[in-house]
């Protein structure tokens, strides 16, 4: 006599039920180095005006560059006007010295010459005829020679050792209410027997104004002697000078030269464009409010949702730990509820297999029983309760102890399926039930076999094995009272009977026959391997690692 | 037409109301636990209105498990007139093996 067969459910260690139980308790990955909230919207708010600022100051060197190119150009102009304007200055001067050569130095010729230019409204203030060397002019017309008055400029001025035909130009003369700018040109012949000398009027205080009309209009400016806008050498200006920032432009004249200094009093290329730089400067700080406040907007809404978000990870965390607080009791349940130890006997060995359904998170309802009745009467009961989780379990709990009661009543099983029957309403609970009830003689191998809905057992005797099919009678739960037809049979020696749960064989798409059919091959050389053996192969070719669904296997083998 | 199949296997559901007494409810797909709670729902207005009875055309489902059966017989617990329309061969397989054929009024 063969010990019962142990199988791995009825090892219902705690700590293997708790490891696969245990739910992926999701730990969140450590949150990220965040910026603080309000970073973002200060860094797009200051990267706003920092680009204001760059166009800002693009555009104000772009109008300066204008503005200085548009002086520049008007500096020219203005130089241009006042270089054809020399002439009028040269020309008389150059003529009155060929004169007054060819005429050895005639005072009447060059008085009658002159004179016409020279006077109160005149080109000239005074023009005069000097020897070189001689500190008194040989002639004057019209006012009296600053010069004279002078005679440490003269002497400098007029015993230069002048080339004839070339204009010079006297440092700054005359008092500073009636100021004087002079000019002289020698006669020709070496060493210059004559040399002829004039003196314009200067405005009071070298200050003047500038008509509406002139090449100068619009602008500050300021004209001096030689090459440098040296203050000493200041001619006139219409501006206090020295004048900043202004454009320098020098004319040659004669051995010297005049130095123009001019300068924008308005913007040159428009008042618009000089205020380009302040437009863009409002509309860029208003913009870049614009762009902060909007930042500050959607950065608020982003941490709301991601706040809103964690809440719901928050919530389904807690369904998943409800569901599986759901599934630990009924999973407890259930192996608490299946016989924690198979009956001996020494006329059959007894084997079981249960595996539970690896998809979802709840357990199934899927039940056994073996109960020895004495006398070599043993039961076996094999149910699914429809559905799963807490309520399947308790349903299933409640047939797996009517069961027990009515069989210690030593009910038939069609007397107990019909009073199990009463126990379960799908209106009621919702569930329905297939059991398969079969009562043993272990002694004579005679099978009395009842189904409620549910699958056969396989025979697996001699040659193929076949299912020991029954009449089938209606699940638990559609009706009370219900009767149910038995099936007898006389079992032959060395036979085996394997009892099951539809998870053994069904499969989504496949017909139930395909299934049985796999069923019945994998068990095909069943009496060369050890009962417990033969369902761990069976499970293994039919589930592998576990189905949708619970898998009971219960098998009985009788030796030959 | 309603897909129920969103947090689990495929189902598609038909509800047509034509004759208002018998509504006739499509089903197509694969009915099972993951799914049978959102057809509940939607047949839950059918089974309140009054109806007389319901039929179930199920000749586009591929599987039915046993929550699937369950809420047939639910809803023939609750209506007269429970009708399940041209069941395939592997689902008239199952409601055979079950017992169900018997106690579910079944059209070919």
């Amino acid at each position: 006599m063969a010990p019962p067969d142990t199988a791995p459910a009825l090892e219902a260690d705690p700590a293997l039920s708790a490891a696969s139980t245990a739910t992926p308790t999701a730990t969140r990955p450590p949150r990220a180095w965040r910026l603080p909230e309000r970073s973002v919207t200060i860094a797009v708010g200051l990267a706003a005006l920092a680009v204001t600022a760059a166009l800002v100051v693009g555009t104000r060197a772009e109008d300066i560059h204008t503005e200085h190119r548009l002086l520049d150009l008007r500096a020219h102009d203005a130089a241009n006007v006042l270089d054809a304007a020399l002439p009028s200055v040269e020309t008389p001067l150059a003529s009155a010295a060929a004169l007054v050569e060819a005429t050895n130095g005639n005072t009447a010729v060059f008085g009658s010459y002159i004179g016409p230019s020279v006077g109160p409204n005149q080109r000239f203030v005074s023009a005069s005829l000097w020897r070189p060397g001689d500190p008194q002019p040989l002639a004057v017309v019209g006012a009296r020679p600053a010069l004279v008055a002078d005679p440490a400029v003269a002497a400098a001025f007029l015993d230069r050792p002048d080339t004839p035909s070339t204009v010079h130009l006297t440092p700054k003369l005359g008092s500073p209410s009636a100021p004087r700018l002079g000019y002289s040109v020698a006669a020709p012949g070496t060493p210059a027997p004559y040399i002829v000398y004039v003196e314009v009027a200067l405005p009071t205080g070298r200050r003047i104004n500038i008509a509406s009309n002139s090449a100068f209009a619009g602008l500050d400016y300021a004209l001096f002697i030689g090459r440098a806008p040296n203050p000493a050498q200041l001619i006139q200006a219409s501006v206090p000078t020295p004048i900043a920032g202004g454009a320098a432009v020098t004319i040659p004249f004669g051995d010297s030269a005049f130095t123009l200094v001019l300068k924008a009093r308005h913007p040159l290329a428009g008042t618009f464009d000089a205020r380009m730089p302040w437009f863009i400067a409002i509309g860029g700080i208003v913009l870049s409010l614009a762009f902060a406040l909007l930042t500050d907007v959607l950065v608020r809404r982003r941490r709301d949702a991601e706040r809103l978000a964690a809440r719901l990870d928050h919530v389904a965390e807690d369904n998943r730990r409800l569901y599986a607080d759901q599934r630990t009791v009924a999973e407890t349940l259930q192996l608490a509820l299946l016989p924690a130890e198979l009956p001996r006997s020494t006329h059959a060995t007894v084997a079981v297999h249960y595996v539970p359904g690896v998809e979802g998170i709840h357990v199934g309802g899927d039940w056994y029983d073996i109960i020895d009745r004495g006398r070599s009467d043993m039961l076996v009961v094999v149910g699914d309760v429809s559905g799963r989780g807490l309520q399947a379990a308790t349903t299933m709990a409640s047939l797996l102890y009517a069961v027990r009661a009515y069989a210690a009543e030593g009910y038939s099983p069609a007397e107990i399926l019909t009073r199990l029957s009463a126990l379960v309403s799908v209106e009621a609970s919702g569930h329905f039930a297939t059991v398969l009830c079969a009562s043993l003689d272990l002694i004579s191998r005679r099978i009395t076999l009842v189904s409620a809905g549910h699958l056969p057992p396989l025979l697996i005797a001699d040659g193929t094995p076949t299912f020991l099919d029954c009449p089938v009678g209606v699940p638990l739960g559609v009706g009370e009272s219900t009767t149910y037809s038995p099936r007898t049979a006389d079992l032959p020696a060395a036979a085996s009977l394997l009892a099951f749960t539809d998870g053994l064989v069904e499969r989504r798409g496949e017909s139930l026959d395909v299934g049985l059919e796999r069923l019945r091959a994998a068990a095909a050389d069943a009496k060369h391997r050890p009962l417990s053996d033969l369902l761990a192969d069976v499970v293994h070719t039919l589930v592998g690692d576990g189905g949708d669904d619970d898998t009971v296997l219960v098998a009985v083998r009788w030796p030959s | 037409m309603a897909e129920l199949g969103a947090q689990g296997a495929p189902l598609e559901a038909t509800i047509d109301r034509s004759s208002p007494r018998r509504p006739v409810v499509s089903l197509a797909g694969e009915l099972d636990l993951s799914n049978v709670g959102a057809l509940e729902q939607l047949i839950a207005p059918l089974l309140d209105g009054g109806s007389h009875g319901l039929v179930f055309d199920v000749c586009g489902l591929t599987f039915m498990d046993s929550s699937g059966i369950a809420l047939l017989l639910r809803t023939a617990a609750r209506l007269p007139q429970v009708t399940l329309r041209q069941p395939p061969e592997i689902i008239r397989r199952v409601l055979d093996s079950t017992g169900v054929s018997l106690v579910l009024n079944i059209e070919p």
